[in-house]
């Protein structure tokens, strides 16, 4: 009697507390953890496909438009150079690559000074950091930044 | 066993398999730029894929020992669960998910190596169910092995395990392109997660059947000196690839061996599972 009893009880353990035996169909035996898992698995799931596909919904194909904001405020000056760091954002939807950024310093002494860098992927929406590098203080003259080109994968 | 305690050992199985399985193409660049710039409606093909050939692997070999329809069904909706967590985690982890990123690339990205990870969930009964068990009991069921013989045939399956992985990520640029985008909280959370990758591989391999005996048979000890094997093996694959070089910045090059250490880590745990 003893024996079967610990055989019911453990019986009951792994069909879980809430399954009911005698139900016809195949998902008799799931248990309650099943069902858990189950749920949260399918939460995930819907989660991810009503994501994207409202995402793909949404749409919009606004072409790449890259802006280029220096940070005057975070300027700094180290080793005889002046840092500049600068925001760049992709405004469109497309990603594009290789993006080359070119700032122009004119002091008024001499040549204007240049500087670039390139940005190498670059989200639609999506915005990095870079620094341009002067000899001469940006803040003291005219600068100019802006984007030369870039490729669409 | 409780009905609790039999799920979350499905889905430690499930989540073993997805990193055993998956991890090359988690430390694979351009897995990371595809699901950047994919066309949306490409990501929902491959989640499509994902549910369809995670359908036909659980019929196959599921993570869960029943199968009928319905067990079917659940089991592949669960894998394929587990691939977008399992994804999630360790892209955050190596930070190639950011949250200032637009939402179509972090879902692309997550997407696109949920399909992988999926069929290594699918397949983790395979490589944990009676292959792995059987290879447990082999140690315990034959002659029976000194505390020094199983500790040294465990660490030499963590290196040859973290060698089968680990060689094959440590030349490419990822590792130095990953470590450079981590910060102090990134490093402590790869080093917990590594820990917790290697308990959970030796633990789905159903540990507690196995005789205890010598330092590598306490889930423990065998966890912490799993990962130090790995971590030598990651460090020594880096020198040897060129990728770190004496009188680099000892930061730079803990950050390099520590990236690798997680592929390393789940190679290793992989191969005390296998030999």
């Amino acid at each position: 009697m003893n024996q079967k009893q610990t055989h019911d009880q453990a019986q009951e353990e792994r069909n879980g507390s809430s399954s009911n035996q005698t139900s016809p169909s195949g998902d008799k035996d799931r248990s309650v953890a099943e069902w858990t898992t189950l749920g949260i698995s399918i939460a995930i799931l819907v989660f991810i496909l009503g994501l994207t596909t409202y995402l793909y919904v949404r749409g919009g194909e606004k072409p790449a438009a890259i802006l280029v904001e220096p940070q005057m405020q975070e300027l700094r000056q180290d080793n005889g150079g002046y840092y500049l760091p600068v925001i760049v954002r992709n405004e469109g939807d497309p990603t594009v690559e290789e993006v080359n950024i070119e700032a122009e310093l004119d002091t008024g002494a001499g040549e204007p000074e240049t500087a670039q860098f390139t940005v190498n992927f670059l989200a639609g929406g999506e915005q990095v950091e870079g620094t341009f590098v002067f000899q001469h203080d940006p803040a003291e003259g005219d600068l100019t930044t802006r984007v030369m080109s870039f490729q669409e994968p | 066993m409780g009905a609790w305690a039999q799920e979350r050992d499905d889905f430690i199985r499930a989540f073993s398999g997805a990193y055993i399985f998956g991890i090359p193409l988690l430390f694979t660049m351009e897995m990371w730029w595809i699901g950047q710039y994919a066309d949306l409606w490409k990501l929902l093909v491959f989640l499509g894929l994902a549910f369809a050939a995670n359908l036909g692997l659980t019929y196959a070999a599921g993570f869960k020992r029943r199968s009928t329809f319905g067990t079917t069904v659940n089991q592949a909706v669960d894998a394929v669960a587990v691939g977008i967590v399992a994804a999630t985690i360790m892209l955050l982890l190596l930070n190639q998910i950011r949250l200032t990123e637009p939402l179509d690339s972090i879902v692309g990205k997550i997407v696109v190596q949920a399909v992988p990870l999926s069929i290594g969930a699918s397949v983790a009964n395979q490589i944990f169910g009676k292959r792995g068990e059987k290879s447990r009991q082999g140690e315990s069921h034959g002659e029976p092995m000194g505390p020094w013989h199983s500790f040294f045939s465990d660490v030499g399956a963590t290196i040859i395990g973290g060698i089968f992985i680990g060689f094959s990520i440590a030349p490419t640029d990822e590792v130095p392109l990953i470590a450079s985008a981590l910060d102090y909280h990134h490093l402590v959370a790869v080093i917990g997660f590594s820990l917790l990758v290697s308990y959970m591989i030796v633990f789905a391999s159903g540990f507690d059947q196995a005789s205890p005996q010598g330092l590598f048979q306490r889930p423990f000890t065998e966890t912490m000196l799993a990962y130090l094997v790995s971590l030598l093996v990651s460090f020594l694959a880096l020198y040897l690839f060129d990728q770190i070089e004496m009188g680099d910045p000892v930061l730079s090059m803990l950050e390099k061996t520590l990236v690798l250490g997680v592929p390393a880590t789940v190679g290793g745990a992989a191969g005390r599972l296998v030999i």
